[in-house]
């Protein structure tokens, strides 16, 4: 017994005067080998617990063949009672884990494949923090990519940005022409 | 005059005519670029685009040899690029304006303003060339990154 299971704890307790008036109705039905008159115990548990009451109020002077019989029978009862005795149910961690993460492999993957590519870095060589192109640039730019779209306006955007972004990375740059 | 004298006034002379004799230091790249630029904005403002083409032809040409350097030598030969087939669509010249888009996007279509600015080009030239199906993928492919650029113009900076 697991001295650290509730359940053997109940077993070990000392029984209530209707348990012990059970037992010995259920000790009496064992060893005349009888039917049980009265409605056995529900819970496996305290049928186990009845069972080795019993077996304490056995007299001494019994032959070895009531013990052996009681013995059988607390086998049994305990073959039942381990049956019954809840236990420790692992499997919902796999059941759990494993479409969790089939979940999350899958919409990872939708997401990389997806999602439009990552700019190229907005940042020099050297460091230097590039100017991020600004939202009028960006609209005149959307608006060129348009049947009949007007460029003059992307042109426009794109000289005041050039100036700013080769001053960026001129402002790191070590290298020679 | 002690001979102690002459002899550091020849060393110190000497050494001013070597300062002076020094070459400038090289221009760097970025600067020659902005530069170059700048003077093909100048001459489109007053009007020579043939002068404007021709700066940018040079640029091009000096660029092309050090695209392999680093990708912003690379995107900045693609900047270029997009120049010279805006001077194209502007000279009703959709075939070449085409060519010079495709030569600018040959160096990668990786998601950046100059990349969308050739598609968009391109686009344009070949809605001007009569292929429309051709021009709105292209349109569109810009827009895909524009709107990335959008996004992230919006975030933080």
């Amino acid at each position: 017994m697991n001295p650290k299971d509730p359940h053997d704890a109940d077993l070990e307790a000392e029984p209530s005067p209707e348990e012990r008036a059970e037992a010995e109705a259920l000790a009496r039905a064992l060893e005349a080998g009888e039917a049980i008159a009265a409605p056995l115990p529900d819970d496996a548990l305290g049928a186990a617990a009845l069972l080795r009451h019993a077996r304490r109020t056995q007299d001494g002077n019994e032959p070895a063949r009531a013990g052996a019989r009681i013995a059988a029978a607390e086998a049994r009862a305990l073959a039942a009672v381990d049956g019954r005795r809840p236990r420790r149910r692992w499997w919902w961690l796999p059941a759990l884990l494993v479409p969790a993460g089939a979940a999350a492999g899958l919409i990872a993957t939708v997401t990389l494949t997806t999602r439009p590519a990552e700019v190229a870095s907005a940042v020099s060589p050297a460091g230097t923090a590039i100017p991020k192109p600004p939202t009028t640039l960006l609209e005149a730019q959307a608006n060129a990519a348009h049947a009949g779209g007007d460029l003059s306006a992307l042109d426009r955007q794109m000289r005041d940005y050039r100036r700013a972004y080769y001053a960026a990375l001129g402002a790191g740059d070590t290298e020679e022409p | 005059m002690s001979r102690r004298a002459i002899v550091t006034a020849m060393l110190l002379g000497a050494l001013g005519f070597g300062g002076c004799m020094r070459e400038p230091p090289p221009e760097r790249w970025t600067t020659m670029t902005a530069r170059a630029h700048r003077e093909a904005d100048r001459r489109l403002d007053a009007g020579d685009a043939a002068g404007a083409r021709a700066r940018l032809l040079a640029l091009v040409d000096a660029q092309k040899a050090h695209a392999g350097d680093s990708a912003e030598r690379r995107l900045a030969l693609q900047d270029s690029y997009f120049r010279l087939a805006r001077l194209a669509l502007s000279d009703h010249d959709p075939r070449q304006a085409v060519a010079y888009a495709d030569a600018g996007l040959a160096y990668g279509t990786a998601p950046h303003l100059f990349v969308a600015n050739l598609l968009v080009a391109r686009g344009a030239a070949l809605e001007a060339a009569g292929d429309a199906r051709a021009a709105a993928a292209d349109y569109q492919r810009a827009l895909l990154i524009n709107e990335t650029l959008l996004g992230q113009a919006a975030g933080p900076r």
